[in-house]
């Protein structure tokens, strides 16, 4: 009996935490991370939440695959000052229209929210004392 | 396969008051027949003194923090824009746009959207500050 409770407790951690980031945690990742070039900002995308775990949309960025909502993960991407916009398109789409100066650092949190059928993921700019705080829990989540 | 009837109808009643509920949850975002022009004198600055609770009919509701520096990035009719390095304003609707607060006579009167060209209206929110100031950055 004892044996089965171990075994649906263990069964039960694999699904929770099936789909969830795997690779370096953010500070050790980093610590090797080549700054953006001068003309460029960085954009971090982060999901932390482990909510909704099979619902992990590709990031778009100006309509660019940029990345998957992992839950528990991070990326990022270096991109010339402008103007972009962030989707994540599950049942339904929504988007994040934010700018990038020179040198720049934004932060996007991947919240997700109720759908009719499925979860949505929403990008959330966030401030970077936030962002800064919150991605040091996250993962590696690159492709 | 048949269906209750009585659970249809429960289920259209269910559908049509998420639709009423769900509609005009969005932010209403005026389009500006005018583009924001630079600041018309040096560039303007000054620093919050107090927390400011900026809400607007269908976004999320938006703290100003205490000791924020405010920046003067253009002029339209209906007041100064501002942004800060130090806080993220957005309009946080069912879709997220990164602005300026509209600012006039030292009152936060709406959100300015560059992306979109727009401004969202709040009810006016007057600002404890430091004077404005010549940006000397």
């Amino acid at each position: 009996m004892k044996h089965l409770h171990l075994g649906l407790l263990t069964a039960f951690a694999m699904v929770l935490t099936a789909g969830c980031a795997s690779g370096p945690p953010f500070k050790e990742y980093m610590a090797s991370a080549t700054p953006p070039a001068a003309d460029q900002g960085r954009i971090y995308f982060y999901r932390t939440s482990t909510a909704g775990a099979a619902v992990q949309p590709q990031v778009m960025l100006n309509d660019e695959s940029v990345g998957k909502a992992v839950p528990g993960g991070f990326f990022y991407v270096d991109r010339d000052a402008g103007d972009y916009t962030v989707s994540a398109s599950t049942e339904a789409k929504r988007s994040l229209e934010m700018s990038l100066a020179e040198q720049e650092e934004k932060y996007v949190r991947l919240e997700v929210k109720m759908g009719f059928m499925v979860g949505h993921i929403k990008p959330v700019l966030v401030d970077q004392s936030v962002g800064k705080e919150e991605i040091v829990t996250t993962k590696h989540a690159g492709e | 396969m048949t269906v209750n009837p009585y659970t249809y109808l429960r289920g259209m009643k269910l559908l049509v008051c998420s639709l009423l509920l769900l509609s005009g949850c969005v932010a209403q975002q005026i389009r500006l027949s005018e583009t924001l022009r630079p600041p018309e004198t040096t560039s303007q600055s000054f620093v919050l003194l107090e927390p400011a609770s900026l809400s607007a009919f269908g976004s999320r509701r938006q703290v100003l923090r205490e000791g924020t520096t405010w920046l003067a990035v253009g002029e339209l009719d209906r007041g100064t824009v501002f942004k800060s390095k130090n806080q993220v304003v957005t309009v946080n609707s069912y879709n997220v746009y990164e602005a300026g607060i509209l600012v006039r006579e030292m009152q936060v009167v709406g959100y300015y959207i560059p992306s979109t060209e727009s401004i969202v209206e709040i009810d006016p929110v007057a600002l404890k500050s430091s004077e404005l100031r010549e940006n000397t950055e």
